[in-house]
């Protein structure tokens, strides 16, 4: 068994009374353990409605209208709230799209960092703080300390993004979705950013779902790529496959358009 | 020269001591930058994230205080507040027009968008900020030719941004900001939330804007395909300063600065094998503070070939070392000769 099947998944949005519009339309794919699966397609292709589901966290007015996801066999579709709750908090976590609306304005970094430290653990040493700077220190953020008190409009845009993925290290999900989570980095912090959260994927066994409009990150960085165009998949494989012999015309025209320096 | 910045520095005072009220030093945001931009050309601003762009950005439109520098506008010092310009013996009612004709497009483009505000209106705002578009037919029309302009179906004015693909949305945030009829644009990471083919969109239509209207563009990204589709004149910004400038094709074909070169190559390759194959990117990963900019060349403690003691003693100029390309690097050659 997979640790995440999506099977036949339908979302659709209700427009008026009468009108419905299907944003996905039978989306099928698995996630296994230690696993890093990209998940490409053109703006508005359905990729973060596709995590969006996974999560339980549809935006108003658009709902799942069949199929199934199953997370260690447990179907997330059916399942209550409270336990979506639970699972939120420790199994499965998102890196959402919008880095900066994630984060509290009023709230130091360094404080919301702890504060989601200590819902998942109490602490006991007080050696939160310490390890909160270490983290920051890892994302490449220079002076770490002093980071610390910043608010997040005192940092740059590309510094709050990689405050969020550090809160990813705190919390050390079963799976973890990254929704376009480098685009405010440059390719050097990118490259190190991304080499870090698949350290998690060897050292913890976590599962990284990396949704990207960059086809050169999954190629570095992907063990499997699902290939996605109107809220359909239409191309699914490993990562060499797909780039050396891709065989929708789709997935030929999104490689042939990456820039070239 | 219509926009120019002149050893502009801005620095963020940093408190420390027991109830942070005791200023314990400074983050250089922007550390001694001089530019130019041409009318109707655009300047590509590049750096890694933090290293002061959008600071630079923010304070040519007036967001921000330099702490020293000048910036000029058609010649002119480039004040917006009418006190500060009195003092300063210019016109104090010109602020407001400068206000005009300088405008931005931020980083994050879906929070540019109020989700409870039609396309339509939201692009008006654009207008009644600075009370253009007396009558109601007037900005109605305004609104309609704004959006045809973005390549929008104007019939879609009163539909809601979450209805929008993120390429269209962007659309709408661009002709928001085109609604004033602005001459300088100051575009901060337009492009970046966007997929490729959407990104290639966005800037044939801010290149097309460009010509039919005669924009002049800063465009900053940390994107080097990117700025390469756009730019004429390329900067490349390391930890608050300028390190090399020049011609955009000079840039990508002959890079002079060992950051600029390392920017180039740790491009990711859209090749899973050869991006396995690949060595490391050469350049050290600690990434200096611009609270603690290192000695000499600031770029030393992460640069491959760094020369010891020059390197880490005197601090290289930005000089031209080649015809209209320009480096701050002890060891980069001049060619001029
Ligand atoms: N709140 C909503 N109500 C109705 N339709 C929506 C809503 N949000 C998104 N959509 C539609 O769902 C489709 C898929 O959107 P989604 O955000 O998943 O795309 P995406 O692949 O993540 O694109 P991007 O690369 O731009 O982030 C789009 O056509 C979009 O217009
Ligand atoms: N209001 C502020 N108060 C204190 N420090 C600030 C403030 N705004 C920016 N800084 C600091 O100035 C430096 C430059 O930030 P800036 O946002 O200009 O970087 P950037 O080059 O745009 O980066 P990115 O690519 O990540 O957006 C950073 O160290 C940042 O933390
Ligand atoms: S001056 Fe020295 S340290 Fe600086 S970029 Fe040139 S070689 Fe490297
Ligand atoms: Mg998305
Ligand atoms: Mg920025």
């Amino acid at each position: 068994m997979s640790l995440l099947e999506i099977k036949d998944l339908v979302v659709s949005a209700i427009k008026n009374k009468e009108e419905k519009v299907d944003i996905l339309k039978g989306v099928t794919f698995s996630l296994e353990k230690r696993e890093v699966l990209g998940i490409v397609g053109e703006s508005g292709s359905g990729k973060t409605m596709t995590a969006l589901s996974i999560m339980g966290l549809l935006p108003e007015r658009v709902y799942v209208t069949s199929g199934n996801i199953l997370f260690s066999g447990q179907d997330l579709i059916t399942a209550k709230e409270s336990d979506m709750q639970k699972i939120r908090g420790k199994k499965i976590s998102m890196i959402f799209q919008d880095p900066q609306s994630s984060l509290n304005p009023v709230m130091s970094v360094g404080n919301q960092m702890l504060e989601m430290f200590n819902t998942l653990l109490p602490d006991f040493g007080g050696k939160r703080k310490k390890q909160i700077i270490e983290i920051l220190r890892k994302m490449g953020i220079p002076d770490p300390e002093r980071r610390y008190n910043s608010f997040p409009h005192e940092l740059s845009g590309g510094m709050n993004q990689r405050v969020m993925i550090g809160m990813m290290l705190i919390k050390k999900p079963k799976i973890l979705i990254a929704d376009e989570p480098t685009t405010a980095l440059d390719v050097t912090i990118e490259k190190r950013i991304l080499t870090r959260l698949k350290e998690l994927v060897g050292e913890l066994g976590i599962s990284l779902v990396l949704i990207t409009h960059n086809l050169g990150l999954v190629a570095e960085h992907c063990d499997r790529v699902v290939v996605m165009n109107e809220g359909q998949i239409v191309e699914a494989g490993d990562v060499f496959q797909i780039f050396e012999a891709p065989s929708h015309p789709y997935t030929r025209k999104l490689l042939d358009e990456v820039p070239k320096i | 020269m219509l926009l120019k910045c002149e050893n502009l520095k801005v620095y963020f005072p940093v408190y420390g001591g027991k109830i942070f009220t005791r200023k314990i030093g400074d983050v250089k945001a922007v550390d001694g930058v001089t530019l130019e931009i041409e009318k109707g050309t655009t300047l590509g601003l590049v750096g890694e994230s933090g290293c002061g762009k959008t600071t630079l950005g923010k304070t040519i439109l007036g967001l921000q205080r330099p702490t020293s520098g000048t910036i000029y506008y058609e010649g002119k010092p480039l004040i917006y507040d009418a006190h500060e310009r009195k003092k300063n013996g210019l016109d104090p009612k010109e602020g407001k027009v400068l206000r005009r004709k300088i405008q931005t497009a931020f980083q994050d483009p879906s929070r540019s968008l109020n989700p409870r505000m039609s396309i339509g209106d939201a692009v008006a705002e654009g207008l009644d900020i600075h009370k253009l578009g007396a009558t109601r037919e007037e900005r109605e029309e305004r609104v309609v030719e704004l959006l045809r302009l973005v390549g929008l179906d104007p019939d879609a004015r009163k539909r809601f941004p979450s209805e929008f693909s993120a390429g269209q949305r962007q659309r709408v945030a661009i002709a928001r900001h085109l609604a004033p009829g602005p001459e300088f644009l100051v575009l901060d990471e337009p492009v970046s939330a966007l997929d490729v083919s959407v990104q290639g969109k966005i800037l044939e239509l801010l290149k097309d804007l460009q010509q039919k209207l005669g924009l002049t563009y800063l465009f900053i990204s940390h994107d080097l395909a990117v700025v390469k589709k756009i730019a004429n004149t390329v900067a490349v910004m390391y930890l608050g300063k300028l390190v090399e400038e020049g011609p955009a094709a000079k840039i990508y074909e002959s890079p002079m600065h060992p950051y600029t070169k390392a920017l180039l190559a740790a491009v990711p390759i859209p090749d899973p094998r050869r991006a396995r194959e690949r060595q490391d990117i050469q350049i050290s990963e600690e990434i200096p503070s611009s609270e603690n900019i290192p000695s000499g060349c600031r770029f030393h403690p992460r640069c491959p070939i760094a020369e010891t003691p020059l390197c880490q003693e005197q601090e290289p100029i930005l000089e031209e070392k080649a015809e209209g390309q320009l480096a701050a690097c002890h060891l980069v050659k001049n060619n001029e000769s």
